[in-house]
């Protein structure tokens, strides 16, 4: 495996701008996620390290080899495709055999490695089925074995999760990440569902409109997000516009104030202030020591399994909040429409994001 | 309703070979009697012979040839954008809309033209009809083969491409089994449209170098009787066991 550096990618069609100066680098091992609404240019960014499709500018390196300007079968990446674009007049085994067929491996090597990568992915006795005879779940498998046995330099995968049923894709993400640690791929991974990419990944690219909106971990861009884009694409959160009149102090449109932690990061700019569901409570009299403290109306209710969802009217925004189901006693007939009460929550817990 | 229009193209086929079971000599209904010698007739008139060897060496050529020329040009056609390629894709399907005796008028004179130019001969010979018939075969070839691409998911060549497959190992090893089905209907029809092909060799045949299709026509000038009838189901069952033998390896259904 060997480590991936992109350097200022750019990709126009005409006048249209796919992918706009995007850098990034992959470390040896590491597990990346493109993550963005469709036409966000991820894709494009992954076709563009596979060498489908050209960059307009820029470099691409894996490894200590600068492939920018190489054909798509000399970069020796391994590519997991949406649809698993398993070669349907093949048998598993010559899927699998299929790369290695083309570095001209001998016969017993071949049979080793298929049989090997095979076993890895749990389908060993099925080498002589054809695509059409297996499963989703089976075909998934047999396009990873047939990237992963040619000992791709970068292992790609291009929303591999999208064609499975929801039950499924739990599994097979588990099964990924396992894979995936256990042979230290470096994986670059293509996804719209944040789910997938927080759960899986050890770091997350989200892109809006071809260009890098936020770079880090997980807990990273859920808790810090630097933008509005980030905070409403990764989770859900509540916005106040309005603009900061004093340390740790931010005035919102209707005059309320909202403290925020001064010693977090301040976006430069136009700013909002976002503030996650969870975050948030409801209550009849404001707790003691809550700082933020709103006069607020439900304006519905919805029961949502492990949660309650309060559809909250606070400060002339429709908000909302969080209640846990943690007692099993979260009853929709707690709250009821048209509930006055407050929604409070924490300094530490109101982020600052530039608009 | 279905049965109806069934019956409809078929009655004319099971009457043909109704006929050419006539003793009669001049075909006329009732029947007198039945006989076979019709059948022993065709043997006995060499243009039915040498016409059914030559269009059979005709149609060969033309579907190999019509094939290679399709495929190369449906290949491009579906995977390259390239300038003038609204225009390529008119000019092969021209041949289906210019009546075959105009076309094959045409071809005569440019072939006319060539012998004064060359001194090649190419009127009334075996390679001049099959240049002809290519013409006619390639538009099914484009369009069969064509819409076999378009069915085809790209991203499973980028798949042997991304396994470390240059473009040649590509094409034969994925992208050829993957749309063979449509050549092997292209090829099929290519044969049966340039064997039944009658108007554009018209004026492209001479004296012992004419298809079969034209013998049929000539002999019709002159004789009225079911022998005819005897070299058309002659015809109808070769075509016919082509198209099964074929769909033994494809099934044409899931092309056309």
């Amino acid at each position: 495996m060997a480590k991936v550096q992109l350097r200022n990618l750019t990709k126009r069609y005409g006048d249209f701008v796919a992918v706009d100066d995007f850098s990034l680098d992959v470390a040896d091992g590491e597990f990346v996620a493109l993550l963005g609404p469709s036409g966000c240019g991820k894709t494009t960014t992954l076709r563009m390290i596979a060498g489908f499709v050209e960059a307009s500018t820029g470099e691409i390196r894996i490894g200590e080899r600068d492939v920018t300007e190489y054909p798509p079968y000399r970069r020796n990446t391994g590519m997991v495709f949406q649809g698993y674009a398993l070669f349907p007049h093949m048998t598993v085994f010559e899927n699998v055999a299929f790369g290695l067929r083309m570095r001209r491996l001998g016969a017993a090597e071949t049979h080793e490695r298929v049989a090997q990568a095979l076993k890895l992915v749990r389908l060993d006795g099925h080498v002589d089925r054809m695509p059409r005879q297996l499963s989703g779940g089976q075909q998934q498998r047999v396009a990873l074995a047939r990237a992963l046995v040619v000992q791709p330099d970068v292992f790609l995968l291009d929303e591999p999760l999208s064609n499975l049923d929801a039950k499924l894709r739990q599994e097979v993400r588990l099964e990924i990440r396992q894979l995936q640690q256990a042979l230290g791929l470096t994986t670059i991974f293509v996804t719209h569902d944040q789910e997938e990419a927080l759960t899986m990944a050890d770091r997350l690219v989200v892109m809006d409109r071809g260009a890098i909106q936020q770079v880090g971990s997980p807990a990273e861009l859920y808790d810090r997000p630097v933008n509005r884009f980030v905070a409403d694409f990764i989770g859900h959160s509540n916005f106040f516009n309005g603009r900061v009149c004093g340390p740790g102090e931010f005035k919102m449109d209707t005059g309320a104030i909202v403290r925020f932690d001064p010693e977090a990061a301040t976006p430069q700019g136009d700013v909002s202030v976002a503030v996650r569901p969870e975050r948030i409570s409801f209550g009849h009299s404001p707790a003691a020591g809550t700082i933020n403290c709103f006069e607020a109306e439900i304006e519905a209710v919805t029961f949502a399994g492990p949660r309650l969802d309060l559809i909250l009217r606070c400060e002339g925004d429709r908000i909302i909040a969080h209640v846990h189901n943690s007692d099993g006693n979260v009853a929709t007939e707690r709250h009821h429409v048209g509930e006055q009460g407050f929604a409070m929550w924490s300094p530490s817990s109101t982020r600052l994001v530039s608009r | 309703m279905v049965t109806c229009i069934y019956g409809f193209l078929f009655l004319p086929l099971i009457f043909i070979a109704f006929i050419s079971v006539f003793s009669n000599r001049i075909i006329s209904f009732p029947p007198a009697g039945y006989t076979l010698q019709w059948y022993f007739n065709i043997l006995s008139q060499v243009q039915f012979v040498t016409g059914f060897v030559m269009s059979f060496q005709v149609a060969l050529l033309a579907m190999i040839f019509g094939c290679i020329l399709g495929t190369l040009a449906a290949i491009a056609l579906t995977r390259f954008s390239f300038p003038g390629k609204a225009f390529l894709n008119m000019l092969l399907m021209s041949p289906l809309v210019v009546p075959g005796i105009v076309a094959g008028t045409a071809l005569y004179v440019f072939y006319i033209q060539i012998t004064e130019l060359f001194g090649i001969r190419l009127a009334a010979s075996l390679p001049g009809l099959a240049f002809a018939h290519i013409t006619i075969t390639i538009p099914w070839t484009v369009r069969l083969v064509a819409s076999s691409m378009g069915g085809t998911d790209r991203s499973i060549e980028e798949a042997a491409m991304n396994l470390g497959a240059n473009p040649w190992k590509t094409f034969t090893k994925v992208t050829l089994p993957l749309i063979r089905p449509g050549i092997v209907a292209a090829a099929l029809f290519s044969f049966i449209v340039s064997f039944g092909n009658l108007e554009m060799s018209l004026f492209l045949v001479g004296p012992g170098k004419t298809t079969l299709p034209i013998a049929i026509l000539q002999y019709l000038s002159f004789n009225l009787d079911p022998t005819i009838a005897a070299v058309s189901v002659v015809e109808i069952v070769i075509i016919g066991v082509a198209m099964l033998v074929t769909n033994r390896f494809v099934r044409i259904s899931s092309i056309v």
